[in-house]
């Protein structure tokens, strides 16, 4: 290793801070070249002059300093306080109020839930289909032979069945073919089991099938099936 | 604990616990930094009462005078304390001070610009930074290490701001070059790189006074 290379690491070399391989071989070099030993000398001298005369300071000055951090922070803590202060207003004026009418609008929602649920559930099928008519259905409920009954309760319900008839009168199909239709494709129609005409002059015939839960209705326009049946 | 906070104080030389002498105060000062991360204001105080001297020193030695030293260390207790809930107890909380200690400076030396840095003799008795003067002896005594650290000082002032937190707290402080690279958030080659360059300057100023003196 040469002196211009030794020059370049004797200012690490001095503080410890090359390898172990790299400082032996400074130090070797060092012993045979004059030149190199008296700038690492130099070095180290620089080195001890620099850490030779440590600031010091007295007592009261650092008491001092310590009083000066302590007061920062007491004066940093209103600021904080003043914050916290401004939250808790906040959340006592108008998030704890936002919170209650927030658990009243639930328990009120769900309140009303139930109780439309429950309501319903007691709402007998029959509505529904009416209302789906959009009119006032005059009830008129079959007896065995034929004979129409006003006001006999019946309970039709509602199937896909009863949409896809509904369908079917769309494009002209009589109350009859229907019927023999839908019994002919379920195998499991009887005769109408009643019939109904409401306010919009719409015929309403039902079918209760062998399912109990299966009740087949049908609308028509009531003139075409009087022609029909009145030709 | 007044007692064991001094105990500590003097073994954190250095900001660190020495391995022989740290190990009895190790746990102490560990509960007395959890204290203080939990908000004991008491603890803090014992942690003020600590580090204050080594912050002291650090600051001034970063920033060349006593009042910039003095304002920093505020600065740094304030961080610290703003900061302390974060430290994990696992670290090192020299290392983490240090690492303030330098962002302080590095802050406070950007503000400062180029008004007056380093330290003077006169300044520094003035500001009141050195022991009260007793004797006729320790007054000369106390002229020569006051004149050393205000060239102390100036020699500093020649180095870059890098350069100088790599050489302080290398040569001054006593970190290892891993540690120096850990605290400045370097690589070790380009701590080192640092170092060499800082301490040929040092010793280029260094010559020039000699000469000077003849």
């Amino acid at each position: 290793m040469n002196c211009r290379r030794i020059e370049e690491l004797i200012p690490l070399y001095v503080g410890g801070d090359v390898d172990r391989r790299l400082s032996g071989e400074v130090q070797s070099h060092l012993k045979t070249c004059d030149g190199c030993a008296e700038l690492a000398a130099e070095y180290e001298a620089s080195r001890d002059w620099l850490s030779g005369a440590p600031p010091e300071f007295d007592e009261d000055l650092l008491a001092d300093v310590k009083r000066g951090v302590i007061r920062e922070l007491e004066n940093a803590k209103p600021q904080a306080g003043l914050f916290e202060l401004m939250s808790e207003t906040i959340a006592r004026t108008l998030l704890r109020p936002a919170v209650a009418a927030g658990l009243l609008l639930v328990v009120f929602g769900a309140l009303t839930f139930w109780l439309y649920a429950e309501k319903q559930n007691s709402k007998p099928p029959t509505e529904a289909v009416v209302t789906e008519d959009k009119g006032a259905v005059e009830r008129v409920a079959l007896d065995p032979h034929g004979d129409a009954t006003p006001g006999a309760k019946e309970q039709p319900k509602r199937t896909g069945v009863n949409h896809h008839h509904r369908r079917q009168r769309s494009i002209g199909v009589t109350a009859e073919q229907a019927i023999t239709e839908i019994a002919e494709a379920t195998n499991e129609a009887q005769s109408p089991s009643a019939v109904a005409v409401d306010s919009n002059g719409m015929l309403r015939i039902e079918i209760q099938t062998v399912d109990p839960n299966i009740r087949i209705i049908w609308f028509a326009p009531k003139e075409i099936d009087d022609q029909q049946t009145n030709p | 604990m007044p007692g064991e906070v001094a105990e500590i104080a003097l073994m954190t030389e250095g900001l660190r616990l020495s391995e022989t002498s740290g190990r009895a105060a190790d746990s102490t000062l560990a509960a007395i930094v959890e204290r203080a991360k939990h908000g004991d204001a008491s603890a803090f105080e014992q942690l003020i009462d600590c580090y204050q001297r080594k912050v002291m020193t650090t600051s001034w030695r970063m920033l060349g005078n006593q009042e910039d030293a003095r304002e920093a260390v505020q600065e740094v207790f304030l961080r610290a304390y703003r900061y302390l809930g974060g430290f994990n107890l696992d670290q090192d909380f020299g290392g983490w001070l240090y690492r303030i200690i330098v962002n302080v400076c590095r802050d406070h030396a950007r503000k400062r610009g180029s008004r007056h840095r380093f330290a003077s003799f006169e300044g520094e008795r003035e500001a009141g930074t050195f022991e009260s003067l007793a004797s006729d002896e320790d007054v000369e005594a106390n002229a020569i290490r006051s004149q050393q650290r205000a060239l102390i000082a100036e020699a500093l002032e020649t180095l870059s701001t890098k350069e100088r937190a790599a050489l302080v707290l290398r040569d001054l402080e006593g970190l290892s070059t891993e540690e120096v690279a850990r605290v400045l958030g370097s690589s070790q080659s380009t701590v080192r790189s640092q170092i060499s360059s800082a301490r040929t300057k040092i010793k280029q100023y260094r010559d020039r006074v000699m000469k000077r003196r003849g």
